[in-house]
């Protein structure tokens, strides 16, 4: 399988602009008004991290790691593979842990290894690691991974995988409490980082209705 | 002032002559760097031996003098190139880059226990909003910038042809800087093509180094050129 994980990328930002509206809610009635982040953020050519959580630390810490992987880059005229640059991400996580100091953040890596492939790894705000083929963190993933567990397999292909990554929304659409219309979504492969159409409430809806 | 560098006993201000050849030329959609190589001895592994390095993606810089005090300053300019973006969101410009180096030569020309970097180096790129720069610095410490400029050995002489043959409409399309850059290079460089780096930096587009075989072909047109010079002066004659 040369595609990469579009299916993390949905249940991360479900989570965040889930935390997000909920601020947003007490912002507007304070008066504040909200303005969008890009929660992918671009690591390096083939590399992305989305991350949730704590707000600050979320947008602090990835550009934190970008720019440290950035200079691995410079400095050796090579990049990171995806297994060193998470490991490097998860040690910089247990460092701050135990400190006065720690990020509060959740994030999803993935990347694309000429030799290895493709790789996803899931990392919590307790510097936990693991690299398995889907994840998804926050409210969304109780919906999410039981479908992914339904219809995900090894060698997927880049169309079967943004159907599947529909499923987990339009189930996020239906059971979550939380309106989240809108989902952003990105896929790494072997050319590197490309942006696939959004999946929002409105194209479900008209696919459903030109499907009856 | 002077002060010992290794063996060497050079003046700050001087220019050491037992450097190798350095030329940078900015033209108006490239800036071009080259440098004489030190001939590799036979058992030895080329690609080790590497006098142009990159500081970032946009910034490119080519140093004479001791490789060893080079590694330094270029480790501390990456990190700053990196730590600049992560602060304020924005690629350095050439000319902050260049005050980051010449300010940390400077700190060495003036604390105890320490001595000056032994090293000249030429910094070339674009910055963001698309302007070509080409900056010198010393191990003095201070930094010019320069439409194009020669340092290490010979320095005068190649700086004598630049200052000839240097003009706008010359450096105006990327053959004719490249071209303008390796004959300065090939008037002091004494074994020939065969020594020669030569990295050229394009707007928006990452670093390249011109493979031996692209070197080759300028080299031969400009021999070519340099015949047909000749021949015209003897004809006046």
């Amino acid at each position: 399988m040369n595609i990469l994980l579009v299916l993390k990328t949905c249940l991360q930002i479900g989570v965040q602009i889930f935390l997000k509206l909920f601020n947003n809610n007490f912002r507007l009635i304070r008066g504040f008004c909200f303005s969008d982040e890009d929660k992918l953020h671009k690591i390096s050519n083939k590399l992305v991290m989305a991350v949730s959580g704590e707000s600050g630390d979320t947008s602090q810490f990835a550009e934190y790691i970008a720019k440290n992987i950035q200079l691995y880059k410079m400095r050796n005229g090579y990049e990171l593979s995806p297994s060193a640059a998470a490991n490097f991400t998860r040690r910089n996580l247990a460092e701050y842990l135990r400190s006065r100091t720690p990020y509060n953040v959740n994030l999803l890596l993935a990347g694309f290894d000429e030799q290895a492939g493709p790789e996803l790894f899931f990392m919590d705000y307790l510097a936990s690691m693991v690299k398995i083929p889907y994840a998804a963190h926050g409210y969304g993933g109780y919906f999410s991974l039981s479908i992914m567990d339904r219809y995900h397999n090894a060698d997927m292909s880049e169309e079967e995988g943004y159907e599947v990554m529909k499923k987990c929304v339009q189930e996020a659409h239906r059971r979550l409490i939380v309106n989240l219309p809108n989902f952003k979504v990105q896929i790494i492969n072997k050319d590197g980082i490309k942006d696939m159409p959004d999946i929002t409430a409105k194209s479900i809806a008209i696919e459903e209705h030109g499907r009856s | 002032m002077a002060t010992l560098i290794g063996r060497k006993r050079t003046s700050l201000t001087e220019k050491p002559t037992g450097w190798k050849a350095m030329v940078g030329v900015r033209g108006t959609d490239v800036v071009v760097l080259g440098v004489e190589k030190k001939s590799v001895a036979k058992l030895q592994e080329e690609r080790t031996v590497r006098k142009i390095c990159l500081l970032d993606d946009h910034v490119v810089m080519a140093f004479a003098g001791l490789t060893a005090d080079a590694r330094i300053l270029i480790n501390r300019a990456q990190i700053e190139c990196q730590s600049h973006k992560l602060t304020v969101e924005d690629p350095v410009t050439l000319e902050y880059i260049t005050r980051y180096i010449a300010g940390l030569k400077q700190k060495y020309t003036q604390s105890n226990g320490r001595r000056p970097f032994g090293i000249s180096c030429l910094l070339a790129g674009f910055d963001y909003d698309g302007v070509p720069h080409l900056y010198q610095t010393e191990p003095s410490g201070i930094y010019y910038e320069w439409k194009a400029n020669a340092t290490g050995r010979s320095a005068k002489t190649v700086r004598e042809f630049l200052e000839k043959y240097y003009s706008s409409e010359a450096v105006s399309t990327e053959k004719g800087t490249v071209k303008l850059a390796i004959r300065a290079l090939l008037e002091v460089v004494q074994s020939g093509r065969k020594n020669l780096e030569i990295a050229v930096m394009r707007r928006g587009e990452p670093m390249q180094m011109l493979d031996a075989d692209k070197i080759e072909e300028y080299v031969t047109e400009i021999e070519k050129e340099k015949e047909e010079e000749a021949e015209k002066k003897k004809q006046k004659k």
